[in-house]
């Protein structure tokens, strides 16, 4: 980075300023009508220099005489006029159709106009995720999309997922279906994202595309010459939008008692919990890193962890000297600034036979946590040559390499820092202590040293000791071959290959805990290697007949093959601490292999017919073999139907309504199942000795399975107001989930868990709005704001077999219900506590206490431009919907939740249980239920609780091990609202070329940049964009950058 | 040059012309098998299921202090279907066996089945029985349930069947890592299995609905144990996948502790499994107390709130499980059925006067097994166990057959002998000893009563409910499938 950061700096200085002969030019710029326009720039060509016509549409601009000026303003066309001299320059403005006329690029790679589309597609705009970069390009679509959720896990080195209208959609990377985490795409390659919602939009991608698809071009050459550009971005988080609090008055123990021995409940309540005594002067406790005495000598030693296999182990003789028992900030102090550099160079170049782009960039991230990092790059080069009239050959190669030596583990358990630091560890831990001193003295490589052995380790020895490569390359190359062979007409191949090839590994130091794996060290090593191959043939004929009639058809074969292997080997524990080798294992070394392969071909064609050039009709078809369905059911069909109609080419409309498309379009698609599964084979069982085993698996295949089918009908319509100053798009559709192949869970008694059918219904029925009003527009300062608002709900609408339910869920529910379970309650809905302790008892029926998606999603995004500086600003949100959050649960149970201080002191000074619950107690009388929760007589009778409850026991219970929404408990909830409110980026970008002229660089952009600024939520110490809370997640970090790019 | 590169774009489509259905064929995995390889699979599941330490929270071996355990307190709600599951590879090894004609692991499968369908009878009463197992072959997803006593007298059936096929073979069955394929120790095994589920049957014995009769005649003519080493048991292996189930779980380190009532028995009568169970209170070896100072071990009281228990482990004063149970690789071997608990149900039959045999040598020779047991695999504590510290034992007043005056008192010492080699053996035997005669008494907070019974799996209830509904109505009558239901054993 600093390189080229340099180059630039020094090509700022050293290029020479120049003045030339200036003019001064007035006029009025007016519609086709006569109007003035107000709002219009009015640019230098070439330059920089420009000006904003005032309400009259009136400017006045200092030019070049030999200049030229360039008029542009949205909805119309823009227009060039050189100067010639003259001083005013009248000039009328044509309304354009451009919006309308906008090509985008849709299925198998086929560019249309947007106007002929009959479903929708949303275009993500370029210029700001190039500018303010994130850490994985999937991150930056997150609320720019109606209808695409991205949920952002805060880790490093997690990707986001996506959902398009509910489902998961296909990434399409050069016209090719790609499986990728997007840490192998670089943003700054990106020429444009394009996201095709409805199923005909993809039916064309055949069952891969079922879902919808985000279809992302490259960047190739596209200005005539030479263009070299680079790319500096760096960024590092500043400090946090969400961060978990937890208490901290109270450290280690139980019962607010604790003294450190072995860490294992060999002292007292060493092995467990943050129930402790409270930080206060004054207060002495041996600790895991107290000093030893000898009891006799009254000799002292330094000791850190426990004392198990050493002399000291022997308490007649030897005991800890209690230390200070004071507060440490653990998570701040574990957690280091994240930094992200990225730096991207580009040429390409544009001849009359040839556009040529290579491209390279290097990105080197440095994770929060301690001894993480991610290294990406790559090579890309994009090209397309006319070999002749004829014949034009388009190639691209690329090669990307993703490379961490070691990056943090998640998941609730041992391995992840904040299992540790966050729920397990308290306060009192001095982590200064557990960085500088990782093993117990004279048992280096052996034992760490720690404040617990029955559950945790310790976090900086974990982080720093415990490594996991991984080491992934991808390389993919298209060629693509296309032959004019009459003006209408043209056919096309293509073979593109996509090879990933992945190695990773986890190095597991002696004495290291992860619930039952070996304490022994371990090395465990992974191969995986997958090979995508798509070969199709396209030819396409085109004809517009006369004025009223045009004929496109395109007719198609392509087949996709997949093939994956995947080996595994690990060690049984090591001979040698820090030798990760298998040659170096105790115990037979472990070892397993998996081959998938699956192919699938297809047929396909479309036929577009357009009428008066405003009514647009087009019909798809496909038909696909699969390789992974049974031979009878193999080939599937799927059609698709859409008309698109411009209306204001017909009738007549108001002034200020500039046009209106309405459209609507059916689909079908379908899908097959994953490799190997319509018959039964046996897996690898135990081996015991050197005896083998195997084992039959507990879901039933079916070798008549059909393929699933999903129908979506959609209409829509798009609209634009006082010359598009304000323009709406809405579309409302449903899509009919049927035939679904299922895991239809059957009585165990049976013998298997779940069959294969095709069956169950879904019905999805959502509305998508779209919106963008140019709401200010002076001559020093306009304000353009998008916004994107999405809405749907997926019921389950039909039951396999007719039945009442499936699991859970009864027909017409919806599919994202939440049953869950919760403490039994009286029929007005108290919490019934035990006669004798005073707890809840756990409800054996699951309840549904609402549903688990929000009710809507929207984004906003704002572009402001102040003189001349283009600032952006993005929000997007949430609301309704439930999230569990397991880390509030767990908070409960260990003692760090804030709340589980309340009655603490109280109780300890007391020396009995103080705090009596709110609820009822039965005092007779039975509730009988029926197989479906359904009460069939409840005669129960209830009194108020008055039994206090120990606080601890309390703590551990009620908001711990049962859900409890805080409908029902403010105080001890762990179900929460899910609605939030995010500022996900604000953006500054200046042309630097503004105050510096040079004859080599054409722009220098600088952008400074936030990213994940601010949330407002519901749920509390945690954030909601993260997904959902059955995992433990990092605070959410704040990140702040800067991006210079040059265009030379 | 344009029709090559026609011919090249075509021939492009059909880049791999290969059979789908050839590319849909599973390398990784074959679907036949000989019937040996799910013999191990199947052994190594059924001889390493010792219920947990669910069965130890209710029989009052183990107290939790940090969460209230519901077994402790009994409180517990649904129990679970999982045993069909292994019952699935039982079903596939009959089949495979079928195929390639070899009776032996057929025979060896139906015991397998008598012994899951035992306990999932007694943990639910009336359970899919003979419906149950055919998903497969006969496409029967929600099976009928059957009565209870229909599954009982099922078990009885095939496990005399199993006795009959094995007695006519004798080839070594492969793939058996129990007793290396010797047909006449499995007999044994099935045999002392038919015994023990007769003695379940114990309270039927007046109602004349069980004939056992069958007991005797298995006594007198059919093989049974001969000793320790011949139990069903599995031994551990110190080899990765191969050990001991609790080796390195956390669970030990922390919140698990001893129960007082099951420290003060073993201390009561002077046993010395007590040291191989449990450690010392941390106080106790603190003050440099013996292994063997009986008064080094103390317990939590189960009925307590468990915040007390944890009160009293804080001050050093609570006993956890021995270290071995989760600091040892290969620790002990688990036990189906052991030759020390098949000499004390024949002891109990000779009380009852269903065999003719002395029930205070059947008495002492399963009490000097179980101290066998240890004495050969707990090698650090062999000393406190050897036949000496047996015969020692067995001559303690409270532990002295001799002195017990009547037959409630001799079943009650043959029943607590079973019950004190129990501790991470034997699943819930004590359980269901404890409903049958009463012995041994389980403490627990006033008011509370010993459930009979769990509650039918919620899946049952999602997926099988027509026939779960008229199995609850008929046995307990509708909508009471609730864990103080007795079901027709205990009746």
């Amino acid at each position: 980075m600093n390189k080229t950061f340099t180059v630039f700096t020094l090509l700022m200085l050293l290029l020479p300023t120049c003045l030339l002969a200036q003019v001064q030019v007035t006029g009025k710029v007016s519609d086709t009508s006569g109007e003035g326009l107000p709002g219009v720039t009015v640019l230098v060509k070439g330059t920089n220099k420009g000006t904003i016509a005032d309400f009259e549409g009136n400017y006045t601009i200092m030019a070049d005489e030999s200049a030229i000026l360039v008029y542009s303003f949205i909805g119309f066309e823009a227009q060039e006029e050189a100067i010639i001299g003259r001083s005013i320059i009248n000039i009328t403005l044509a309304e354009d159709s451009k919006s309308l006329d906008e090509v985008v690029v849709t299925a198998i790679g086929i560019k249309q106009q947007k106007k002929k589309l009959g479903y929708a597609t949303q275009e993500v705009p370029m210029d700001v995720i190039a500018e303010a970069s994130t850490l994985n390009l999937g991150n930056a679509l997150s609320g720019q999309i109606a209808g695409l959720t991205v949920t952002n896990p805060t880790g490093m080195f997690q990707s986001p997922s996506f959902s398009l209208r509910g489902k998961t959609p296909l990434i399409v990377l050069d016209g090719v279906p790609v499986e990728t985490d997007f840490f192998d795409i670089s943003p700054e390659n990106i020429e444009s994202i394009n996201v095709l919602k409805g199923g005909s939009a993809s039916a064309l991608y055949g069952a891969r595309g079922k879902n919808g698809a985000i279809l992302i071009t490259r960047k190739n050459a596209k200005k005539d010459g030479l263009t070299v550009t680079a790319t500096t971005n760096n960024m590092v988080t500043a400090g946090f939008t969400v961060y978990p609090e937890t208490q901290s008055a109270y450290g280690n123990g139980s019962n607010g008692k604790y003294e450190f021995w072995d860490g294992a409940d060999g002292g007292i309540s060493d092995g467990d919990m943050i129930w402790g005594p409270k930080f206060e002067p004054g207060v002495l406790v041996p600790q895991w890193n107290s000093p030893i005495r000898n009891k006799n000598t009254g000799e002292t030693v330094d000791w850190y962890g426990s004392v198990t296999g050493t002399v000291y182990d022997d308490k007649s003789t030897y005991e800890r000297v209690p230390t200070e028992w004071k507060r440490y900030d653990n998570l701040k102090d574990f957690i280091r600034t994240g930094v992200v550099t990225k730096n991207d160079i580009s040429i390409a170049y544009q001849g009359e036979k040839a556009q040529v782009m290579f491209s390279a960039n290097y990105a080197y991230q440095q994770g929060q946590v301690p001894n993480t990092s991610v290294n990406t790059g790559g090579f890309n080069f994009n090209s397309s040559f006319k070999l002749s009239e004829k014949f034009q050959l388009d190639a691209t190669l690329g090669y990307n390499k993703i490379y961490s030596p070691n990056y943090p583990r998640y998941g609730y358990g041992p391995k992840n820092h904040m299992y540790t630091i966050l729920i397990w560890m308290g306060d009192d831990v001095n982590g200064a202590d557990l960085r500088d001193h990782m093993y117990v003295p004279g048992l280096e490589g052996y034992t760490q040293a720690n404040y617990n052995y029955a559950w945790y380790n310790n976090v900086y020895f974990a982080a720093n000791e415990l490594n996991q490569v991984h080491n992934r390359n991808v390389m993919d190359g298209k060629l693509k071959l296309k032959y004019q062979i009459m003006p209408n007409l043209y056919i096309q191949g293509r073979i593109s290959a996509r090879q990933r090839t992945l190695f990773e590994d986890m190095q597991s130091p002696k004495s290291y805990m992860n619930y039952g794996d070996s304490r022994n060290g371990d090395y465990k090593l992974w191969n995986d290697d997958q090979l995508n191959l798509d070969t199709d043939f396209l030819a396409a004929y085109n004809k517009d007949f006369n004025e009223k009639i045009g004929l496109t058809v395109n007719a198609g074969a392509s087949s996709f093959y997949r093939s994956y292997r995947q080996s595994y080997s690990s060690s049984d524990g090591l001979i040698v601490p820090y030798v990760y080798s298998l040659n170096n294992t105790q115990g037979p070394v472990q070892a397993s292999n998996y081959l998938e392969e699956k192919e699938i071909r297809s047929v396909y064609g479309t036929v577009g017919v357009d009428l008066w050039q405003s009514i647009f009709l087009n019909a798809t078809a496909r038909n696909d073999w699969s390789s992974t369905l049974p031979k009878a059911n193999n080939s599937y069909f799927y059609p698709s139907a859409s008309v698109s109609a411009i209306i204001s080419e017909f009738i007549n409309l108001p002034k200020a309504i500039d046009f209106i498309k309405v459209y609507g379009s059916w689909s079908e698609v379908s899908s097959d199942l994953s490799p190997y599964s319509i018959y039964s084979a046996y897996n690898k069982g135990v081996t015991y000795g050197s005896t083998p085993s195997v084992s039959y698996s507990s879901s039933l295949v079916n070798p008549e399975i059909m393929p699933q089918k999903s129908s979506t009908i959609e209409a829509g319509l798009s609209t634009s107001f006082a010359q598009k100053r304000f323009t709406v798009e809405g579309t409302y559709y449903r899509i009919l989930d049927e035939n679904q192949i299922i895991d239809l869970r059957i009585s165990e008694a049976s013998g298997y868990s779940s069959r294969k059918v095709n069956g169950n219904e879904y019905t999805t029925n959502g509305f998508e709005l779209m919106v963008n009003y140019a709401a200010i527009q002076k001559e020093k300062f306009s304000w353009n704001i998008g916004a994107n608002w999405t809405k749907f709900e997926r019921k389950i609408t039909g039951i396999y077999g007719d039945e009442e339910k499936f699991g859970n869920l009864k027909v017409g529910d919806r599919a994202d219900s939440y049953y869950a379970t919760v403490w039994q309650k009286s029929a007005d809905g108290q919490v019934i506590l035990d006669v004798n302790t005073g707890l809840p008892t756990r409800d054996p029926f699951p309840s549904k206490i609402g549903h688990l998606d929000p009710s809507w999603r929207f984004g906003i995004q704002n572009q402001f431009n102040i003189n001349k500086f283009r600032i952006a600003m993005d929000v997007d949100g949430a609301w309704g919907g439930l999230i569990r959050s397991l880390t509030i649960e767990k908070m409960w149970w260990g003692g760090k939740h804030p709340n589980s201080t309340q009655y603490r002191d109280e109780e300890y000074a007391a020396g009995q249980p103080v705090y009596v619950p709110q609820g009822v107690v039965i005092t007779g009388g039975e509730l009988v239920r029926d197989v479906d929760g359904n009460v069939l007589s409840d005669s129960r009778e209830y009194t108020p609780n008055t039994t206090a409850v120990s606080w601890q026991t309390w703590s551990q219970t009620y908001p711990y091990r049962a859900q409890v929404t805080t409908d029902e408990n403010e105080t001890f909830a762990n179900v929460y609202d899910r609605s939030y409110l995010k500022l996900r980026r604000l953006s500054v970008t200046y042309d630097l070329m503004n105050i510096m002229q040079s004859k080599k660089i054409k722009n220098l952009d600088l952008t400074l940049y936030g990213y994940n600024l601010f949330v407002l939520k519901k749920l509390p110490y945690l954030d909601p964009d993260f997904g959902n809370d059955n995992n433990l997640q990092d605070p959410s970090s704040r990140y702040v950058g800067m991006t210079l790019k040059a265009v030379f | 040059m344009k029709n090559i590169i026609v011919i090249l774009l075509l021939s492009m489509v059909c880049f791999s012309c290969t059979d789908l259905e050839e590319m849909n064929i599973n390398p990784n995995l074959p679907t036949e098998a000989h019937p040996q390889l799910l013999l191990t699979s199947v052994e190594w599941e059924v001889f390493r299921d010792y219920g947990g330490t669910s069965p130890l929270y209710a029989q009052k071996m183990l107290v939790q202090t940090d969460g209230e355990n519901s077994n402790q307190y009994y409180k517990w709600d649904r129990g679970s279907f999982d045993p069909y599951s292994v019952l699935r590879n039982v079903s596939k090894m009959i089949q495979e066996a079928e195929r390639i004609e070899n009776p032996s692991y057929v025979a060896l499968g139906k015991f397998f089945r008598s012994y899951y369908f035992y306990n999932l009878t007694l943990n639910f009463g009336d359970v899919p029985y003979t419906a149950a197992l055919k998903g497969e072959v006969e496409k029967e997803y929600a099976p009928a349930y059957d009565d209870q006593e229909v599954v009982f007298k099922g078990i009885l059936k095939e496990l005399a069947e199993a006795e009959a096929i094995l007695a006519s073979q004798n080839t070594i069955i492969a793939g058996d890592i129990i007793y290396g394929g010797n047909v006449l120790s499995w007999r044994k095994l099935i045999n002392a299995f038919r015994l023990k589920v007769l003695m379940t049957l114990s309270p039927k014995s007046e109602s004349g609905e069980i004939d056992f009769s069958e007991f005797n005649s298995i006594f007198t003519s059919s093989p049974l144990m001969e000793s320790e080493a011949e139990s069903g048991q599995l031994v551990f292996l110190d080899q990765q996948n191969n050990r001991y189930p609790d080796f390195n779980s956390s669970g030990f380190s922390s919140g698990m502790y001893i129960d007082s009532t099951f420290i003060q028995r073993l201390q009561v009568r002077k046993d010395p499994r007590l040291f191989i169970y449990t450690t010392q209170t941390k106080s106790a070896k603190e003050a440099g107390k013996a292994i063997d100072d009986f008064s080094a071990y103390q317990g939590g009281d189960p009925a307590a709130p468990y915040a007390e228990v944890n009160e009293k482990a804080t001050q050093g004063n609570v006993s956890k499980v021995n270290d071995r149970y989760h600091r040892d690789p290969v620790n002990e071997p688990y036990k189906l059925l052991g030759y020390s608990e098949q000499q004390l149900i024949l002891a109990e039959a000779a009380v009852r006067g269903w065999v003719n045999a002395d029930p205070e040598m059947l008495y002492k020779e399963g009490v000097k097994a179980s101290f066998k047991f240890y004495e050969v695999y707990s090698e650090e504590y062999s000393s406190y166990v050897d036949a000496e510290a047996a015969l020692k034992y067995l001559s303690e007043p409270m532990n002295d057959f001799s002195k017990a005056m009547n037959k409630e008192e001799k079943i009650e010492l043959i029943v607590m002998q079973k019950y004190l080699q129990s501790f991470f053996q034997m699943q819930w035997t004590s359980f269901y000893d404890h409903h049958r005669t009463g012995t041994p008494s389980f403490r627990r907070p006033a008011g509370v009563e010993i459930p009979y019974r769990w509650i039918y799996p919620q899946s049952e209830y999602n997926f099988n409910a027509d026939n779960v509904t008229s199995a609850i109505t008929k046995q307990f009558g509708a909508g009471n499938d609730n864990i103080h239901q007795m079901t027709w054993w205990i009746k």
